[in-house]
Parts: structure tokens; C-alpha cells; sequence
């Protein structure tokens, strides 16, 4: 023994090794607890950001997809179209009424300059000869001649027909709108996309067709916002419209107000079935601007 | 997915595969506390003592050692390799101590008499006290030197341990003991024939 070696060594507390063993347990379970939630986190996360970036590919993807069928639809030189439309016959052909039956409307268009076209229901047509617009409804008996080019008989929705790549353009900003919740889905030869969408009502039960495509901002009493889907098919190989459709919830289901039943683009039409008028049938011209009014 | 699994294994197999995977686990687990424990038992004493004579404290002596323990169960795959566990340890405790000497400086003592009235344990305070003599011899000399003389006195680590702790050569170690026992001997606070 000497100055320097301690007289007494210190006592190791009786809680050193139990310490170190109850402090590993907890430490233990600490790192579980925390992989437990970093998975949970990551969860989270996934369910927040992931759909937040397929949103955005799917949204580039839709884009991508109606612009090839805009520039191939400029191609196009003729086109049949036969949709049905939850629209009385006489009801101005933009007005979709809730409770009407589905009517079935065909549209033939030559896409020359200017283009000539028929829109022709079971109780209505409409054509357009190049020169003069035609109009006829049973309800009234005698058929129109408008002296000026005037699609607004067709409604502003039909008259997108006319130009399909402008419909299309119509379906892209939908698309490209945030508030637009967008699927793609591949199937076969056919690209589905599918815009969920609000829309407002003019009525209790009535809608204008623009409403399905944010021109109005109905804030008439009585009319109320609910979820609209359109469908849009497109060809995967010809980039063309292949089928369309939407429906809007209402009365606690998804009802279906437009759809396409044939898409038919460059088949033979013949123009002058496109401006034959029935001969039974007496004439008004009508002075689109001064609105004089001449029967004969 | 049961067909799947029927297909190639049964799934009787898959299931057993997974059982003995989790009680491999748990043997490992298990052999791993209990030579933890072992060498807890082996070391305890050495490294708190190591630890109390360099910081001067019960409790901070006893927070640094367990410290030491939980990493080490911790990093343990990566010291499976090491062969000398002890030498690891005493290393380790010595490193935590000076990074607590750095941290919170040289702790400041009262006078042993103060402590009286506290609630301190017997053998703690004589521990205290002893402390306090044989830092006092030592801090008549250079850190380094100081030092050797604690691990050779205090720790009754011999030279090879101590040169393999401070990672210097042996026969430095040797010089530096020869120089500081001189020293105090010059001081006449020891006396030599105690360290021949």
C-alpha cells in the first residue's frame, strides 16, 4: 500500500446493471415505437403527396392524350355522330331535363369551308346548306330558314360538334382545371378518361349543357351544386373520340344526360341528304337580325 | 396467395421458416443479454472506480459507466472482432470522463466536513476522501504524468495496459512514471520505498 492506492474502492451502486438492462428495454421498444410510427408516417405521407403526383402525371398524361387527338381530329373530314340527350324535344337543345327520357339526336358534318351539316332528331332537325340554317320541330309544324349562319339554334353545346378539335380544347381545360379529379385507364385499344367535376343546376331539376363545362355560373334560386362525371374514350391508335358520356349525381345516384352511341369520322355523306327538307312542310324565313318573319 | 405458396412450398413450410426465424432472433437476443450481463458482472467494478477517480462523483460516475454498457450492448456486432473487451471499456469510460471533464469543467468540492448533513452514502464519502488526497499529491504534477501514475495506483492497470489505453509506447510510459514518482519524491509526498 502506498500514498497514491485508494484506502477504499467505491461500491458499485446496485442499480448500475439493472439500469443498463431496463434502459436497453426502453430503448429497445423506443426504436420499435419508432419504426412503428415512421411506417405509419410514411403512410401518411403517402396517402397525402402520392396522390398529389399522380394527379399531376395523370394530369400531363390527359393533356398529352387530348392534344394527339386535337391534331388528329383537325384531319378529320367527315364525321357521324349519333348521341342521346336527356333533352324534350321541345326544349332549347342546350336544356337537359332530369326527368326526361333520353332522345337520340344524329349529327352528319362535311368539315369543308364553310362546313355543311344535319343535326336531325326523331321530332327535330337542323341543317346547314352552306349558305342558310334550317330549323324544323314537330311542335310547330313548319321549318325556319335563318338568312345568317346561325349554329345558336343548335345550342352552344351541339354547336361544338362542328368543330370537334374546339370540343376537345373544351375537354382539355376541364382537365387542366385543379379542381378537376382525373382517371386514365388503359384498356384494350381504348385510353378512358374519366373528369369528376361540380356542377351547378339552373334549376331544381333542369341544367343548361354548358353548366358540364364551366361556361355558367348559375346562382339562380333554386338550383343547387352536385358531382358530374364525363367520359371521354379515345382510340389509342387513331387518337380519335371514340365514346363519350356524363352523368351527374342526383336523387342519390349517378344519371346519365349525354351519350355518344356511334362515332363514325370520314364515311361517305352525302350533302344533299344533309339539306333534303320534307315535302310537306310549309316555309318562315326569318330575318335573323331584323327578325321579320315571312310565311308562305 | 395460398395457392401460390402451395404451388412451390407448402405453406407449413413457410411458417416454420418464420417461427424459427423469430426464435433464432430471440436466442440471439437472449445469449446477447446474458453476456452482457456477464461482462457487466466482470467489469462493473473496475470502470465505475476508473470513472469515480476521475470525476469525482457517485452519480456522474454511475451515469457515464452505464452510458458506456448501453453502447456497447448497442454497437456490439461491430465489436464482436474486438479480443480485448476490457480494454475497450476501460477506453471508453476514460474518453466519456474527459469529455465530461471538458463539458462541465473540474468539479468544484466542498470542504469533506460539509458534507456531513447531506445525504451521501459511508462509503461514498470516504471514497470522497480519498478522492481528494490523491488528487491533491497528483496535481503537483504535469497532466500526462498524472495520469500514469492514476491508471498504475488507482486503476492497477500494469504498463502495457496503460501504453495500449493512452496508445503511447511502453517504455514512455515507464520514463513518464520514473519522472513523476521522482517528483513527488522531491516534494517528500510519498514515500519512494512505497515505489520501488
Amino acid at each position: 500500500m502506498n500514498e497514491l492506492t485508494p484506502k477504499i474502492r467505491p461500491i458499485v451502486p446496485q442499480s448500475l446493471k439493472g439500469n443498463v438492462l431496463s434502459q436497453i428495454n426502453k430503448r429497445k421498444k423506443l426504436m420499435k415505437d419508432i419504426r412503428n410510427y415512421s411506417a405509419v408516417a410514411a403512410v401518411i405521407a403517402a396517402f397525402i403527396f402520392v396522390p398529389i403526383a399522380l394527379g399531376n402525371m395523370t394530369q400531363n398524361k390527359a393533356m398529352n392524350m387530348i392534344e394527339d387527338s386535337i391534331a388528329k381530329t383537325d384531319e378529320v373530314k367527315t364525321m357521324v355522330l349519333t348521341y342521346s340527350m336527356r333533352n324534350p324535344f321541345t326544349y332549347n337543345p342546350d336544356v337537359i331535363e332530369m326527368n326526361s327520357k333520353m332522345n337520340e339526336m344524329t349529327a352528319k358534318i362535311i368539315f369543308e369551308q364553310p362546313a355543311i351539316w344535319r343535326f336531325e332528331s326523331k321530332n327535330k332537325w337542323y341543317f346547314f346548306d352552306g349558305k342558310d340554317a334550317y330549323w324544323h320541330s314537330n311542335a310547330y309544324k313548319d321549318y325556319s330558314v335563318n338568312t345568317e349562319v346561325n349554329t345558336g339554334d343548335l345550342g352552344r353545346f351541339n354547336a361544338l360538334f362542328l368543330n370537334p378539335s374546339a370540343f376537345l380544347e373544351t375537354v382539355r381545360k376541364m382537365a387542366e382545371d385543379k379542381k378537376a379529379k382525373i382517371n386514365i385507364q388503359d384498356k384494350g385499344d381504348s385510353t378512358t378518361l374519366t373528369i369528376s367535376y361540380k356542377v351547378r343546376s339552373i334549376d331544381k331539376n333542369r341544367f343548361m349543357m354548358g353548366d358540364f363545362y364551366g361556361w355558367y355560373n348559375n346562382n339562380i334560386k333554386g338550383s343547387f351544386e352536385t358531382d358530374c362525371r364525363h367520359t371521354y374514350v379515345f382510340n389509342k391508335n387513331t387518337k380519335l373520340l371514340k365514346n363519350f358520356y356524363i352523368s351527374v349525381f342526383f336523387n342519390h345516384e349517378f344519371v346519365t344526360i349525354l351519350k355518344s352511341n356511334n362515332i363514325e369520322y370520314n364515311v361517305p355523306v352525302e350533302k344533299s341528304e344533309l339539306i333534303k327538307i320534307p315535302n310537306n312542310l310549309s316555309k318562315i324565313i326569318t330575318e335573323y337580325y331584323h327578325r321579320t318573319i315571312t310565311k308562305k | 396467395m395460398f395457392l401460390f405458396f402451395a404451388k412451390n412450398k407448402p405453406i407449413s413450410v413457410y411458417l416454420r421458416l418464420n417461427v424459427v426465424k423469430r426464435l433464432k432472433s430471440m436466442i440471439f437476443e437472449f445469449n446477447k443479454k446474458r453476456q452482457l450481463e456477464r461482462i457487466i458482472d466482470e467489469h462493473q467494478q473496475l470502470l465505475f472506480s476508473f470513472a469515480f477517480f476521475r470525476v469525482g462523483s457517485y452519480e456522474v460516475a454511475q451515469d457515464i459507466v452505464q452510458d458506456v454498457f448501453i453502447k456497447f450492448y448497442e454497437n456490439s456486432h461491430r465489436l464482436s472482432a474486438a479480443n480485448n473487451v476490457k480494454a475497450y471499456l476501460v477506453k471508453t469510460v476514460s474518453n466519456a470522463c474527459i469529455d465530461y471533464i471538458r463539458k462541465y469543467g473540474k468539479i468544484q468540492f466542498v470542504a469533506i466536513e460539509h458534507l456531513e448533513n447531506e445525504l451521501i452514502d459511508e462509503n461514498e464519502r470516504h471514497c470522497l476522501s480519498e478522492f481528494l488526497r490523491i488528487d491533491d499529491i497528483l496535481s503537483n504534477l504535469p497532466l500526462e504524468q498524472a495520469e500514469i501514475l492514476r491508471l498504475k495506483f488507482v486503476d492497477s492497470l500494469n504498463f502495457v495496459e496503460i501504453s495500449e489505453l493512452l496508445d503511447i509506447n511502453v517504455n514512455t510510459v515507464k520514463s513518464r512514471y520514473k519522472y513523476a514518482i521522482e517528483k513527488l519524491r522531491n516534494f517528500n509526498l510519498i514515500n519512494v520505498y512505497n515505489y520501488e
